[in-house]
């Protein structure tokens, strides 16, 4: 079957006429994919929206009103919604969109305890707890959205109690516990591919990986890129980072083949290389405003280094997409 | 979905010519977020170029700003890297080096043009006529996406400039360019051109200080023409859809009619063009604008909390309405359904 961007071969090449791209076009679109996208469109926005006001209206008239109704409002919410959810079912997404919203109200729960009571308590506590408690909805749900919901909450509690606990702990760094978040991440990741593999097709959904891959490459990226440009001074992230995107290319070219998956990852590698040669020029060479010739000199090395590396990077994703075609 | 042989027939497109088409290789042809990573780096390096010009004119010449010299020296690189992309020789290193020197050579002159005449408009006209000669000259997709991107920023710092909060409204012009374009393609590949037009209005809301967002305000002016564009165009989606068979007709048309009518009487310029996307991916089968839509729907429901101008009871009541029409078009469809076609 035909798709869009094939139609814009086409038509970059003159065989489809003007006038006739958009009907063409119509007709190699996947209506059934389209429509179940547009329904989880409108769901998503519709849930989001309606739950982002109703937030917004107790903000409103939150200072006015007692703790005990505050509490009152938010569990009234959170027993609303699982029962909804229970009506309408857990395998229909409206359900699920319900367990998620559930979820959420577990959390502005506890931001409510916390803001009433004054317990003092480490902040790393509150995700913590939401995590712990929102877990069985996640697990009912059975909702890629709402793993990644989970996810996010549970990483946001373990990088805070890391540094408000662990930081006295010699070689424990914030660097250090930002790239352990992303190992955590790909950790997730490989749970998602197995269990994916296992035939847990609501897990299945290719955004899911892509969210996976662009989280935990993102959380390694940021400290090697800042030690590669010389913000930060702990190089061991970057013995992390290197072997995560090879593995990330090797995997998604030849094990699970997916183009996507592997340029992203590959687009990570890329800039880092060409921060990489950011630093061995300024570090061999060095650039200084008051020697002209060395400056300008510098300039043109980085210019070229970073021309090549954007060269490369095409090259490479040219090949990547021969072996993902050969692999398929 | 069709496959070629059935597409050839319904469109009278010759099968022989249609496969070697589609075998053909062309840097050009890389999936969409592909040529954003290139693009991507295009651009570091061509503010890398940018620097080493403006300090060879420093250091070597001793001029402390960039001035006709600057446009001097950008025009050459523009040209140079302009005629040396057309000759489509160039290899791979080649082809970056080029599209890099030549974006380079574009901020020069439209920076040296715009600081010598003082004048923010004379460098956004400066930068759309290169972006113009530059689409028109050279065929490279990524060049051409950069250069009206450039051109669009500047027209967007202008307009804010010019005109204040009311800058979504002259801008939101772009957009039914930008979807004629997308839906009814010249012979020239002009996609990045039109992606860049259906994008300058989300992504100036997103981005641009409009002095706190008053376009959400209905005691003003502002904004609405860009609403009103934004309706007109979501309409003409759903009556285009409806016609080609992409959107089931009756209920399903009307309501996503009178939800575009209420996002857009209720939200803010920017999102309603945020919905203006998805509705264009939806319709076209395009999974790019379907993806950055949705992404941009969502960072508008995120900065509606900032939005001070108007209080947390109006900005509930707002979402609270839009997402119970969401909600409510969803359960219609659900309804069609198990009653089955019509």
């Amino acid at each position: 079957m035909l798709r869009l961007a094939e139609i814009d071969r086409l038509h970059a090449a003159g065989l489809i006429a003007p006038e006739s791209f958009l009907p063409a076009a119509v007709a190699v679109r996947d209506k059934d994919a389209w429509d179940l996208w547009a329904r989880r469109a409108l769901l998503a926005l519709g849930a989001g929206q309606l739950l982002a006001g109703i937030v917004f209206f107790f903000a409103w008239n939150w200072a006015a009103l007692p703790p005990f109704a505050k509490f009152g409002v938010i569990e009234g919410g959170m027993l609303v919604a699982i029962a909804a959810a229970l009506i309408v079912g857990l395998d229909r997404p409206i359900g699920q969109a319900l367990l998620i919203a559930a979820s959420v109200l577990t959390g502005v729960l506890f931001a409510v305890i916390g803001q009433v009571y004054q317990t003092g308590a480490d902040a790393w506590l509150l995700f913590a707890a939401w995590a712990a408690l929102m877990l069985p909805f996640t697990v009912a749900s059975r909702s890629a959205a709402h793993w990644l919901v989970w996810i996010v909450v549970l990483e946001t509690a373990l990088g805070l109690f890391a540094e408000q606990t662990l930081r006295d702990i010699p070689g424990i760094t914030g660097i250090r516990i930002q790239a352990a978040l992303g190992l955590l991440t790909f950790g997730f990741l490989a749970l998602r591919e197995l269990t994916a593999a296992r035939g847990a097709a609501w897990l299945a959904a290719r955004w899911t990986r892509l969210v996976l891959v662009a989280g935990g490459a993102m959380l390694l990226f940021w400290p090697s890129a800042g030690f590669l440009l010389f913000f930060a001074h702990d190089p061991s992230v970057l013995l992390l980072f290197a072997p995560a995107m090879a593995v990330l290319i090797l995997v998604y070219t030849r094990m699970l083949p997916d183009f996507g998956a592997a340029t992203m990852a590959l687009g990570f590698a890329s800039l880092a290389v060409v921060a990489l040669g950011i630093r061995l020029i300024e570090s061999t060479i060095g650039f200084t405003w008051s020697e002209p010739f060395r400056a300008l000199f510098t300039l043109a090395l980085m210019i070229g280094w970073s021309i090549g590396t954007t060269a490369l990077t095409a090259a490479a994703a040219k090949r990547l997409r021969a072996a993902i075609g050969a692999a398929a | 979905m069709i496959g070629l042989d059935e597409l050839c027939l319904r469109f009278a497109v010759p099968p022989a010519e249609a496969r070697t088409a589609l075998a053909a290789e062309h840097h050009d042809h890389a999936p969409w977020y592909l040529q954003a990573v290139l693009g991507f780096g295009g651009w570091i390096s061509a503010i890398a170029i940018l620097v080493f010009v403006v300090a060879f004119l420093a250091l070597a010449i001793g001029l402390d700003e960039p001035g006709w010299e600057a446009v001097v020296a950008g025009a050459i690189l523009f040209a140079a890297a302009a005629a040396w992309l057309r000759r489509g020789t160039a290899g791979l290193f080649g082809l970056h080096f080029a599209i890099a020197t030549a974006m380079a050579g574009a901020t020069l002159v439209t920076g040296g043009f715009g600081i010598q005449t003082e004048s923010l408009w004379g460098a956004t006209a400066v930068a759309t006529a290169l972006a113009a000669v530059g689409i028109l000259g050279v065929r490279s997709l990524i060049l051409q996406f950069l250069l009206a991107g450039m051109a669009a920023v500047l027209v967007a710092i202008a307009l804010q400039d010019r005109f204040g909060a009311g800058a979504v409204d002259p801008l939101s012009v772009a957009a039914p360019i930008g979807l004629f374009l997308v839906l009814r393609p010249p012979r020239l590949d002009l996609r990045p051109l039109a992606a860049i037009l259906l994008l300058a209005t989300p992504f100036a809301a997103a981005v641009l200080d409009f002095e706190s967002m008053p376009a959400l305000s209905f005691d003003r002016p502002e904004g609405w023409p860009a609403r009103i564009v934004h309706l007109a165009l979501f309409l003409v989606l759903i009556g285009i859809g409806t016609k080609r068979g992409a959107i089931r007709p009756g209920a399903a048309a009307l309501g996503g009619a009178l939800l575009a009518a209420l996002a857009s009487l209720l939200l803010p310029a920017g999102a309603t063009a945020a919905l203006l996307l998805m509705m264009l991916g939806y319709t076209l089968g395009h999974r790019p604008y379907a993806v950055i839509g949705s992404g941009l729907a969502v960072w508008f429901i995120w900065q509606f909390y900032y939005a001070l101008e108007i209080h947390l009871l109006a900005k509930s009541i707002l979402l609270a309405a839009v997402g119970t029409g969401c909600l409510a078009l969803y359960g219609a469809l659900a309804l069609l359904d198990r009653r089955g076609p019509a």
